[in-house]
């Protein structure tokens, strides 16, 4: 309320009055550049405020990890930025929920290329000053190619047929083939689409499965590697192993010093003359609603754009929206800045409607079916439209929170009653006051606790009775809660549901555990052995697995079972067994995230054991030997019971870490195939970040998740207190 | 039921240190076999081979006629008693009883009946359900013994099961080890450095001394004839007096002592010096012809019906046990004349302590 007087003061001043206030408000500018880029808008910035001397410039340079998550918080609570630069992807949300401001018509519009106005529009109108576009295009190296550059499918395929006779183990051309942004341009290139004229998904058409077929047919023929991922595709880029890359700007800062290559549109399909359309993204200024100062907010923007798009193109190598920029200039711009307008000329605007986030996963989940051929494209396209159906499904009906606010208050006075009670009764009062120093002692323990771990955990127990939808909360009850556990959307089997993936929690969770501690026993057992020589050195040696941040272990675990690059499978090959496609299959995929959670997991058992081993006297085991014991019967009837007390709590704690245990499933199979080894805990993710923002729903997850987790720790420990 | 012969054993642990050397040793059917020796001598390390516990890195060890060198120690039929006892904490009374007829297999109910038998023997009836934490000292004792016999082993090794446990349970303890050793008729190999159980426990006693076998022999043979100077300070309580004399005609004399020579004895076969070793309590007050020492008291302690006479003379420390009337009156300082009981003098070599023994009929 006081805000918005304050906001109502402010816009009620006139511009000309205000030019005399001593304290002029200041204006902040967020961004996600770094280097150059970050240079060249800094310049620009300065000069801004030189010529407007009444609106200094605050810059911000946010993560950009970070940035739409921040954006979405901050401005609806005056305190974001007035001006943000970012790409055009989420406009549509942000116009949805008032978070950007519409912007005047007219001048400059017609100064940009059309596809980044289009970009920026939304229901007709601009949203933002488009500053530069990316797009993806044919990265060739010239010298391994040693032919003209291909300019439709037919020469690419010829091309490809050459090089490979001549060059075995090498490839003609790669991209991340299993991400539906890098195919994207073969969908349009087949004349197929992804919205439909009402902009609503549809996935499902021939020429889709004709892009797809396209694909697979390159990798089957072996143009194309298998399972490319973008570190694969840099690497065999840089050693020349690869001819051609279709990949964005940003590939640039990954080519090695000395690697020679050409940009070039992608090109188009022989069978239909349409070209490769990738998707265009631009980055644009957007002024936020919320600004108080929306003229120079709107100034500054637009001079970002317009007068800032010369340094951006010569300083930072930006390609620029600005079409004028690129005919003014007296210096040489750089012939690969150039090469990228020109490859970008046929893209089509990424789509910024909000619906276009819920077909990512799924589109690329298909992909990635079709591709290794579990799948007919057709089919895969079918089943990928069923799970964005679900992602875009209406939200839950709110209900009324009265029941519930009056349950809560009911509940909360009745604890207050008993804990008064209790304290009477107790004298507990007298006792805190005798014993006040060890309170004084905890309190900062217990308020960081409070700040850090209760708050944080009622408001998200909190936000599982509500359903989220472009940045409102709304009161659902136990909606999400009935959808979930009765698999309402989905039946029992399908990996989307709870069940499914509880039941693949629970077997992930045992299956490592079981593991982590045979294993972990097992190595604790031989390293104690007093013939053991070396012994220090393979007991640090072993615990190097812990030591290795973990997703570093996934992401190196992940190379590994790479189909055609793989140690794992190079290893079969050798034997003289046949590789495996170990993200194909659920058994396969899930064994190999087995392994590697394995190899992260029994160090800390096998510490654990070597401590609780210690303890053991060595005469029990010798008089277990005197009765007659074989080893296999002394370590089961002496060793392991008296491990127990030790191993107990290990395994309770070690449950509750795998159980949720969230980076190996989501660096190593990413929940392949089609999300069936995914774990509760990376569903609640993928629900709130790639399903239409369901945070309400994933924090019905979360919350589900904890109370599994908290009964398995009571009846751990009521196991745990019976044995002890 | 079983006979040991150990012929030349010796231990080299890994490191090169050297244990035990050339350990011969035969142990009788039935036979209550003590092994004792001073601290580290390596009375445990023996055990422990003859156990299967260590490895026999020379020699060999036979079981009834079969070299059991290399059979596992499951598979030697021979049970043991540790001194830390070594209960299974986790299993009760019982189950640590019936351990090893678990392993083997054994029915419930002639594991019930064998643990029960036990249990009866050793008074141990009402316990058989308790933890082993639940337990005094001594029960514990009879345990880790009762988990020992339930199985009836071919022989009994004790290592210092009694040490443990303090002096009244260790007597008590003592008399019944005995009486489950006339009972059970098993052979039993015990090792302690206690020198009382040694002597009441064994049927022969072997002495260890820096991993050799020094004496193997009756608890009285080791005490009257003793082979060594070692094995005579060794034995016996309070410890032997020696005294360095010189032979002189038919006699052994120093300052203020003068011991006849024992029959048999030619001075010409003695050196300048030998040792002549007198237990305490065959030295006393009134005059014999077993020859005569002059000493000054240093201090006297009363035991009741006898007291301990310590006394020095010159150098020599001279200790008698002697009736406690006779010690009345003495004080510090006072000279005394302890004389010997005759022929109780026996003869060592002071340079190698070999015991110099008469020639038979002079
Ligand atoms: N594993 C080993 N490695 C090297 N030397 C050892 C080892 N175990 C024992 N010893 C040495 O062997 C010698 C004999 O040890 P042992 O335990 O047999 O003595 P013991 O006669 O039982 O003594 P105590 O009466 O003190 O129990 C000792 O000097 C000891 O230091
Ligand atoms: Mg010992």
């Amino acid at each position: 309320m006081l805000m918005a007087l304050v906001f109502a003061a402010l816009l009620a001043v006139p511009p000309g009055v205000r030019g005399d206030a001593p304290a002029p408000a200041t204006l902040r500018l967020w961004h996600s550049y770094r280097g150059a880029e970050r240079d060249a808008v800094e310049r620009v910035v300065a000069e801004f405020a030189r010529i407007h001397p009444e609106w200094p410039v605050e810059l911000l340079a946010v993560p950009y990890e970070a940035f739409a998550n921040k954006l979405t918080s901050a401005i609806p609570r005056g305190n974001g930025p007035d001006v943000f630069i970012a790409a055009h992807e989420r406009l549509g949300d942000w116009v949805e929920s008032g978070l950007i401001a519409g912007l005047p018509e007219g001048d400059p519009w017609s100064g940009f290329f059309p596809a980044t106005v289009e970009a920026v529009t939304w229901k007709g109108r601009q949203f933002g000053y488009p500053l530069a576009f990316k797009s993806l295009a044919l990265f060739v190296r010239d010298d391994v190619l040693g032919g003209p550059v291909p300019g439709d499918t037919d020469s690419l395929q010829a091309a490809c047929r050459r090089m490979a006779a001549g060059r075995p183990g090498n490839f003609c051309i790669a991209w991340e083939a299993g991400s539906f942004y890098h195919h994207a341009p073969w969908v349009f290139g087949f004349g197929g689409g992804i919205l439909d004229k009402d902009g609503k998904p549809r996935l499902d058409r021939p020429e889709n499965a004709a892009s797809v077929a396209f694909v697979t047919g390159l990798t089957k023929d072996g143009h194309m590697p298998q399972e490319p991922t973008s570190a694969l595709i840099t690497q065999l880029f840089n050693e020349g192993r690869v001819a051609m890359a279709v990949n964005g700007p940003w590939f640039l800062g990954e080519l090695a010093p000395g690697v020679k290559y050409s940009v070039h549109p992608l090109p188009r399909v022989s069978s239909t003359g349409l070209p490769a359309t990738p998707f265009l993204t631009v980055d644009a200024a957007m002024v936020s609603s919320k600004s108080t100062v929306p003229e120079a907010a709107g100034a500054l923007a637009r001079f970002l754009a317009v007068e800032g798009a010369a340094p951006r193109l010569v300083d930072a190598r930006q390609v620029v929206a600005l079409a004028s920029a690129w005919d003014l200039t007296d210096v040489a711009v750089d012939p690969i800045v150039v090469q990228f307008r020109e490859a970008a000329a046929a893209a089509i605007p990424m789509p910024n409607v909000p619906v276009m986030r819920a077909v990512w996963e799924p589109a690329s989940q298909a992909l990635r079916a079709a591709l290794r051929g579990a799948a007919e494209p057709e089919a895969a396209m079918e089943s990928a439209m069923q799970r964005i159906e679900i992602a875009t499904r209406p939200r839950p009906a709110a209900a009324n929170p009265l029941f519930a606010l009056a349950g809560l208050a009911i509940l909360g006075i009745a604890a207050l009653v008993w804990a008064a009670r209790r304290f009477r009764r107790d004298d507990t009062w007298s006792r805190m006051r005798a014993s006040s120093h060890a309170y004084a002692f905890l309190a900062p323990a217990a308020v960081a606790t409070g700040v850090l771990v209760f708050v944080p955990f009622a408001v998200g127990t909190g936000v599982a009775f509500f359903s989220h939808h472009q940045g409102e909360f709304t009161y659902v009850g136990l909606a999400n809660f009935i959808n979930i556990l009765g698999s309402t959307d989905y039946a029992v089997t399908e990996p989307l549901s709870f069940w499914f993936t509880l039941g693949v929690t629970v077997m992930w969770t045992v299956v490592n555990v079981f593991m982590h501690v045979s294993i972990g026993v097992a190595l604790a057992l031989v390293l104690r052995r007093p013939w053991m020589k070396l012994r220090g050195v393979y007991r640090v040696l072993l615990i190097v697995p812990w030591a290795v941040p973990s997703y570093i272990t996934a992401l190196i675990w992940k190379g590994m079972f790479h189909k055609q690059f793989g140690a794992v499978n190079g290893l079969l090959v050798w034997l003289g067994l046949e590789p495996v496609s170990w993200f194909s299959h659920f058994w396969t995929s899930f064994a190999a995230n087995v392994a590697t959670n394995t190899w992260l997991g029994f160090p800390f058992m096998m510490v654990v054991t070597l401590g609780a081993l210690q303890s053991i006297p060595g005469e029990l085991e010798e008089a277990a030997e005197m009765d007659g014991a074989t080893a296999v019967q002394r370590f089961f009837s002496i060793t392991l019971p008296l491990l127990k007390p030790a191993l107990l709590p290990a395994i309770v704690l070690g449950g509750v870490w795998t159980f949720n245990m969230f980076n190996i499933i989501f660096l190593v199979s990413g929940g392949e195939p089609g999300g069936s080894t995914e774990i509760l805990i990376s569903e609640a993710y993928r629900w709130a970040f790639s399903r239409q923002e369901q945070y309400g729903y994933a924090a019905a997850y979360a919350t589900l998740i904890f109370l599994f987790l908290l009964a398995w720790s009571l009846a751990a420990g009521r196991l745990q207190r019976r044995t002890a | 039921m079983a006979e040991l012969k150990l012929r030349g054993v010796g231990k080299v642990y890994d490191g090169g240190v050297r244990v035990l050397s050339g350990i011969d040793l035969d142990v009788a059917d039935g036979e209550f076999l003590v092994l004792v020796g001073p601290s580290g001598c390596g009375k445990s390390t023996l055990l422990r081979m003859i156990a299967g516990l260590e490895h026999i890195t020379e020699g060999t060890l036979e079981i009834d006629g079969r070299v059991v060198n290399d059979v596992a120690p499951k598979d030697r039929d021979v049970a043991m008693v540790f001194q830390s006892y070594a209960l299974y904490p986790h299993m009760t009374v019982r189950q640590n009883m019936g351990f090893s007829l678990q392993i083997r297999r054994t029915a419930a109910a002639e594991m019930d009946a064998k643990v029960e038998e036990a249990a009866r023997m050793l008074g141990l009836s009402g316990l058989l359900d308790r933890l082993p934490r639940e337990l005094s000292g001594g029960q514990r004792q009879r345990v880790a013994i009762g988990r020992a016999i339930v199985r009836r082993p071919r022989v009994f090794l004790f290592d210092e099961p009694l040490s443990n446990l303090d002096a009244n349970l260790r007597g008590q303890m003592r008399v019944e080890l005995k009486a489950l050793h006339r009972d059970l008729g098993t052979t039993m190999i015990y090792v302690t450095h206690d020198q009382i159980e040694a002597m009441t426990l064994a049927d022969r006693i072997c002495l260890l001394e820096g991993g050799h076998a020094r004496q193997v022999d009756t608890p009285s043979g080791l005490y009257d004839r003793p082979d060594s100077r070692f094995v005579a300070s060794f034995i016996g309580s309070p410890p032997m007096n020696f005294l360095p004399l010189a032979p002189a005609g038919n006699r052994l004399t120093a300052a203020g002592i003068s011991i006849p020579m024992p029959a048999g004895l030619p001075s010409d076969r003695l050196r300048a010096t030998v040792d002549v070793g007198l237990r305490p309590h065959e030295l006393g007050l009134a005059e014999t012809d077993g020859g005569s020492i002059d000493a000054t008291v240093d201090l006297i302690e009363m035991l009741g019906w006898d007291a301990l006479v310590h006394a020095r003379c010159g150098d020599v420390p001279v200790l008698a046990q002697i009736e406690a009337h006779g010690a009345a009156g003495l004080e510090h300082g006072a000279p005394i004349r302890f004389w010997a009981a005759p022929g109780a003098a026996k003869l060592f070599d002071h340079e190698t302590g070999r015991a110099i023994k008469g020639g038979g009929a002079a």
